[in-house]
């Protein structure tokens, strides 16, 4: 039903999109009189110079609240003027911004807008470094144990009480490491990632992966004391811990922290950052006291309380943040909005106070009505995916809003993966034939398969990064693309474990063991939707021709899937969508022996709850001690070359087998919105759109 | 009438405590739990999921318990401590999610109820007065088009036009820039012209049946005797048709009032979807798609209530205004 809906959505904004204007232009009749074009809506059409030829350094919004005295003046809102941070490799060239004005976006959940208006410690660039953010520096000690980070004197909150190391080592203290059991260092209660977390290092005394000591020195100085060497420390805190601060005060007395048992830091800390006035208090007193501070914070237990306000906080209006704009709504609001912070630290190269722009709405709607929205000029931007393509750009010619390409960190579109541990023996020996991956993979007509199932849209690739991208291996994008069946029924006749002649229906059997004289039939697991299952059956029809039978299980569920595979019940095979890494040495989810929900890896990945060692000389046991290389690398080359090893294993096993590469992401932006950056990578390490640093986007009409 | 109601209100009490069991039921029918949503979600995020930890979020949520065990916390828990449980996906208790929605719902759809009756009413007898007049034709035709459009083609064909004569859309209750200002005339303004495409998409599917239903029932009173009679005697024939007819036509209408009741409290699932309506019947799709099984479950339930509400104010109605109802329910 819901899918009927969208198509006719869609056919009426195909329409739409050629016969009318830009919605949101003020040449229709309905927006010379409507309220939607007063000043909340659009820019306030007044360049930062406009007062008396004196550069304006601070949003009309906020100069007003200066003016009435509800608000400290500029000076006293921001770092002292060594140590506020300047923008200026994305201020606007060649304009002059405006401030003012709402950009509104649909609500694509909090892992859109929130690194939207995330602000890290230190923050990832495109190239695998990381720069100061939040911190001003750091050193590091000769033995490449002490990280001493320096912070910005003068830094508030948003609330404008003074951000300084205690917020930080709090933080770690007492939010972030109570989930450390104490004795073993294990993590108890969180789902971070075991094999990387980027507070542990490998004590050379027992060789034990321990969690680094955190230190307060003074207000804007604190350590980070490694047990042994890492380093891309900093890229690891970017990844997995891109917010190691928050507001102590407001914390204090809703986070309960155990007395009894204290965590493994000992109570040194407490003295350092002031114990004196750390109120510690029951999982009880911590709800209540959530509960005093706002209705929104009304959980039903401390777990709860502690997952939405100690991690995912930027949802909760009220709570003190360094971000440029904060929740000033409940989550049950249709439109979400997100205002400007005061105390905002980041000023553009004239020196102007950062954001440019006053709010952020987030408006939840159903997504097929972005594309109407976006063309009626109601959005300021959205993404879309490769099939609704033809719509926007349809629309693009109304001239409302243009289409941005954003880089996928995806190596591949369509793929298929074959579960090298799956429990039926004799299957996952044959998978773990690279000769019988061979022929699957040249068995595809890749080129056809482009035509049916993407419109052409694609290029025939293998599983591997593509050209142009850090981690290219020359070939590795090329192997094995060219369909020859002749080959492959060549390739399969070679293998022992199936017959090289066909029974009644056509297909191979296998020879020997449990399933002797049983068909070979591939199991695809797919997420049930009808582009899998065009998939899966054009696959069927190549596979035909070798020999092998497929058939589809289609997974409409894909949550289910996932549990399936965390309760230890991987797949025979799958066919899936994109996959693929940003930098391998960084997170190397998806390729490395670590994850629990890769069907390819099946029981090998190390988090599984069934692990299976490999054994030892096969590639797989190569790539499971790549694995444990990169979490130990103690040099930077050290991490190289475990990189370097696992990239390599892929593209000599071609574990999964790729079909064609992948596509852009886009985005309509609204002609309003300048300084939009486009082209980058849009992906977890980086932040999504926060990378292209929303807070210097402006609007003019 | 005492007896009636008493009778009336015990059989409700009844039927809706089945009806919660049998809503409790059907949510947790489909396999996996709010949990296995909650992983998929996790695991979307690039976050690393620990089957350890989902076995204590079961436990602690109590999801690995027996579906009875399951039902009677929440039963109980409403009725003894007016405790509708606590919406995982949102996070928050369940009475925030309906508090903050239950009022935009209501709203529209007692405005769209009033529109419906205002509309049909009149055209059912305009239409019954003056049968196979071209009013009549051209009313019939609009009805049936009505009754066979889909509301939520309706629904975007007219924001299609919306589109076309003023350049927005008209999503949502409100435009952009007044969603948050505060309350104006110039918001009232603006609310007003958000609400004529989904008071005309929401009400004209019900306006359609209503009028055909009160056009053939009208014309049914028309041709009986009592009316020849009482033109015989004199009667004016405005007065045969208000006092008379019309009294008795619109007891079929009266009776449906409770389940247009329903309506009022979920307003149209479907339509406040493509209009984008901060209605009841967006949240609770989602939370039936999360099963998010406290929110869904205790919607269903106030629905069921409601309804069933719905039913008795109808039977009441239909009895004052139908001393023959009365009469056959209590003898029965």
């Amino acid at each position: 039903m819901k899918k009927r809906i969208t198509a006719m959505l869609l056919t009426a904004l195909m329409l739409t999109g050629m016969l009318a204007g830009c919605g949101g232009s003020s040449d229709t009749p309905a927006n010379t009189d409507t309220p939607a074009n007063t000043s909340t809506n659009t820019g306030t059409q007044q360049p930062a110079d406009a007062s008396g030829g004196e550069i304006a350094k601070e949003s009309p919004m906020l100069a007003d609240m200066v003016a009435a005295g509800t608000l400290p003046a500029l000076a006293d809102r921001i770092p002292t003027d060594a140590d506020v941070y300047v923008e200026s490799a994305y201020s606007p060239q060649g304009e002059t911004p405006v401030y003012g004005g709402t950009m509104r976006t649909p609500n694509g959940g909090m892992w859109y807008w929130g690194p939207i208006c995330e602000e890290p410690l230190f923050r990832m660039l495109d190239d695998g470094s990381v720069e100061p953010n939040v911190a001003k520096g750091y050193d590091l000690s000769d033995d490449g144990l002490v990280y001493t980070i320096h912070l910005r004197e003068g830094m508030k909150w948003s609330d404008g009480t003074p951000f300084t190391a205690e917020d930080c080592v709090y933080y770690y203290n007492y939010v972030l490491v109570t989930e450390v059991d104490n004795a073993t260092g294990d993590v108890t209660k969180s789902n971070t990632t075991k094999y990387y977390n980027w507070y542990k290092s490998e004590d050379p005394a027992d060789g034990i992966l321990k969690p680094a000591q955190v230190r307060y020195v003074d207000d804007t100085t604190f350590t980070i004391t490694l047990y042994s060497p890492k380093p891309t420390l900093l890229q690891a805190i970017c990844i997995d811990n891109k917010w190691m601060f928050c507001p102590k005060e407001w914390y204090k007395d809703i986070m309960a922290v155990n007395m009894d048992q204290p965590h493994w830091s000992g109570e040194t800390d407490l003295k350092l950052i002031g114990g004196e006035g750390l109120t510690t208090v029951t999982e009880e007193q911590a709800l209540a006291n959530a509960k005093a501070k706002s209705e929104l914070y009304t959980f039903e237990d401390y777990t709860k309380l502690a997952d939405q306000l100690g991690y995912r906080y930027w949802q909760y209006a009220g709570r003190p943040t360094l971000r440029p704009w904060n929740n000033t709504s409940s989550l049950t609001e249709q439109t979400m909005v997100f205002e400007r912070n005061p105390y905002y630290w980041k000023v553009d190269n004239e020196g102007r106070q950062l954001p440019y722009v006053d709010k952020i709405e987030i408006v939840t709607m159903d997504e097929s009505l972005n594309a109407q929205e976006i063309m009626a000029g109601n959005l300021d931007f959205c993404g879309f995916g490769t099939e609704n393509f033809p719509t926007y750009k349809a629309g693009e010619a109304t001239g409302c809003y243009n289409i941005k390409a954003m880089v996928s960190p995806n190596w591949t579109s369509s793929a298929l993966q074959l579960n090298q541990t799956y429990r039926d023996a004799q299957y996952a020996e044959l998978f773990a034939e690279i000769d019988f991956r061979h022929a699957l993979s040249i068995a595809v007509d890749r080129n056809e398969m482009n035509e049916i199932l993407f419109n052409g849209m694609h290029m025939p690739q293998q599983f591997a990064a593509p050209e142009g991208t850090a981690e290219y291996i020359p070939g590795a994008t090329t192997k094995w693309i060219d369909m020859d069946i002749d080959e492959a029924n060549k390739l399969l006749d070679g293998i022992d474990l199936i017959s090289s002649d066909l029974n009644a229906d056509g297909y191979r059997t296998f020879v020997g063991g449990a399933n002797n004289g049983k068909p070979i039939v591939l199991e695809l697991e797919t997420t049930g939707d009808e582009a899998s299952a065009q998939a899966v059956a054009l696959l069927a029809q190549y596979y035909k021709k070798i020999g092998i039978q497929v058939v589809e299980s289609p997974n409409t569920d894909n949550n289910m899937r996932n549990e399936k595979y965390y309760a230890g019940d991987v797949a025979m095979a799958s066919y899936e969508g994109g996959t693929g890494v940003f930098n391998v040495m960084l997170r190397p989810d998806y390729l490395a022996a670590n994850r629990n929900n890769n069907c390819w890896l099946g029981k090998y990945g190390m988090e599984h709850k069934d692990n299976i060692t490999p054994e030892p000389g096969t590639p797989m046991a190569e790539l499971v001690d790549a694995t444990i290389g990169l979490v130990k690398a103690a040099t930077m080359d050290e991490l190289q070359a475990a990189g370097d090893k696992i990239l390599q294993l892929h593209a000599d096993n071609t574990w999964i087998i790729g079909f064609l590469d992948n596509s852009d992401n886009f985005y309509a932006v609204n002609n309003r919105i300048h300084n939009w950056r486009d082209g980058f990578v849009m992906c977890d390490e980086l932040r999504f759109l926060g990378y292209g640093k929303p807070y210097t986007w402006f609007i003019q009409d | 009438m005492a007896k009636f109601i008493v009778k009336k209100i015990g059989i409700m009490f009844l039927t809706v405590l089945l009806i919660s069991f049998a809503v409790f039921f059907i949510i947790t029918l489909p396999p996996g739990d709010f949990l296995t949503n909650y992983i998929g979600r996790l695991t979307a995020a690039g976050e690393s999921v620990d089957p350890v930890m989902i076995a204590n979020l079961r436990e602690q949520y109590g999801l690995d318990q027996p579906f009875v065990i399951q039902y009677w916390r929440w039963i109980t828990n409403i009725l003894f401590h007016g405790d509708f449980g606590y919406s995982f996906s949102l996070a928050m208790p369940v009475t925030t999610v309906i508090k903050a929605y239950i009022v935009p719902t209501m709203a529209l759809s007692l405005v769209t109820m009033l529109f419906t009756y205002l509309i049909s009413i009149p055209i059912g007898i305009y239409s019954a007065v003056h049968q196979y007049s071209v009013g009549d034709y051209a009313f019939t035709t609009i009805g049936f088009l009505g009754q066979a459009v889909p509301n939520f083609l309706m629904a975007i064909l007219l924001m299609f036009m919306s589109f076309k004569l003023t350049g927005d859309t008209m999503l949502g209750l409100f435009s952009p820039a007044m969603q948050n200002a505060p309350w104006s005339w110039a918001k009232f303004v603006d609310l007003c012209k958000h609400s004529v495409i989904p008071i005309i998409v929401i009400g004209l599917g019900n306006t359609c049946g209503l009028m055909r239903t009160m056009r053939s029932q009208m014309l049914d009173e028309l041709n009986k005797n009592y009316v020849m009679t009482a033109k015989a005697k004199g009667m004016k024939a405005a007065m045969i048709r208000y006092k008379y007819c019309v009294r008795a036509a619109v007891n079929p209408i009266v009776s449906s009032i409770g389940w247009s009741l329903v309506g009022i409290f979920t307003g149209s699932t479907i339509t406040a979807i493509v209009l984008n309506l901060p209605s009841m019947g967006a949240i609770m799709y989602n939370a039936l798609i999360d099963q998010d099984m406290y929110l869904a479950g205790s919607w269903l339930f106030l629905m069921a209530i409601v309804t069933v509400i719905g039913t008795f104010i109808s039977d009441v109605l239909l009895a004052w205004l139908d001393p023959r109802a009365r009469k056959e329910y209590l003898k029965g």
